[in-house]
């Protein structure tokens, strides 16, 4: 294993601040939501969920035209011509750019809806950027629904984390 | 849960030295609907469970109780105590410590 099989390091400005400025409406979930609630797991990519309303995959084409996207894992020479059409055909995109792996997802096994998604979340700012982040209860369960030997760590981990936050918050409060 | 149902329907009719085939005749059921449970080939509703442990004059006690799961928190408690950005950067940092002293270890081992 060398540190090149990690990917290149994530930086978040650049990648959540093209998303902002273009006015996509995102919410950052996996491991860079978890690491903004308090866990202590680190991550190697940022993942964020996104609304598929047409005027915003436009918005989002923008977006990931600026940030300069290619597809992760797939052959050089495979077409893949970034538009409306291509996001609206498809649903989750992994992405390499120079910032580090980019995913953004749309069906997400544990979550039922993105209104929902967005509804839980919490404004908070990560590297700069005021971003929505999932909630730690959808990240419980998008991390159970994915429930790779990872995950399974992780949920233990946001499930004593959740539990924490709401003694110190109190009753049945969203976390 | 480390009794299963089924272990608990068995060792509890054989302390009371019951048959298979009486128990369920008291539950209205057939013998094989008691083996069946007993060898967790079905798992019994929590319900037919405690109809189960009625016929032999027990009570089934379910309670909650906090897991062990063995995090130490303190990490997490003193995530907390930053903000949401610089817990990203933090984790960020540590995973860019992660990635470049991966393998290190192996390195050292070769001649």
């Amino acid at each position: 294993m060398t540190p090149e099989d990690l990917g290149r390091s994530l930086q978040a400005e650049p990648l959540l601040g093209a998303l902002k400025r273009h006015g996509v409406d995102f919410v950052v979930i996996g491991g860079v939501a978890g690491l903004a609630q308090g866990s202590s797991y680190p991550t190697y990519d940022l993942d964020v969920a996104y609304s598929r309303d047409p005027a915003n995959l436009s918005r989002l084409v923008d977006a990931l035209a600026e940030i300069g996207v290619t597809l992760r894992g797939a052959p050089p020479d495979l077409p893949f011509q970034l538009d409306v059409q291509t996001l609206g055909n498809g649903a989750n995109f992994t992405f390499d750019t120079e910032f580090g792996s980019f995913d953004v997802l749309s069906d997400i096994a544990g979550i039922k809806s993105y209104e929902e998604l967005r509804g839980a979340s919490r404004l908070k700012r990560i590297a700069g950027v005021d971003v929505r982040v999932a909630s730690l209860d959808d990240l419980i369960s998008m991390k159970r629904a994915a429930n790779r030997v990872k995950d399974q760590l992780m949920v233990v981990e946001y499930v004593e984390l959740a539990e924490e936050l709401r003694r110190r918050q109190g009753g049945d409060a969203d976390v | 849960m480390d009794l299963e149902p089924g272990r608990l329907l068995r060792e509890t009719r054989l302390r009371h030295g019951l048959s298979q085939q009486r128990l369920a005749r008291r539950a209205g059921t057939a013998q094989s609907a008691i083996s069946r449970i007993e060898q967790e080939r079905v798992s019994p509703t929590v319900q037919t469970l405690a109809e189960l442990l009625h016929l032999m004059g027990e009570e089934l006690v379910l309670e909650a109780g906090r897991r062990d799961t063995g995090v130490d928190l303190s990490l997490n408690r003193a995530n907390l105590e930053l903000t949401p950005e610089e817990r990203v950067q933090k984790g960020l940092e540590f995973a860019d410590f992660v990635r470049t002293n991966r393998g290190g270890e192996a390195s050292l081992q070769e001649p």
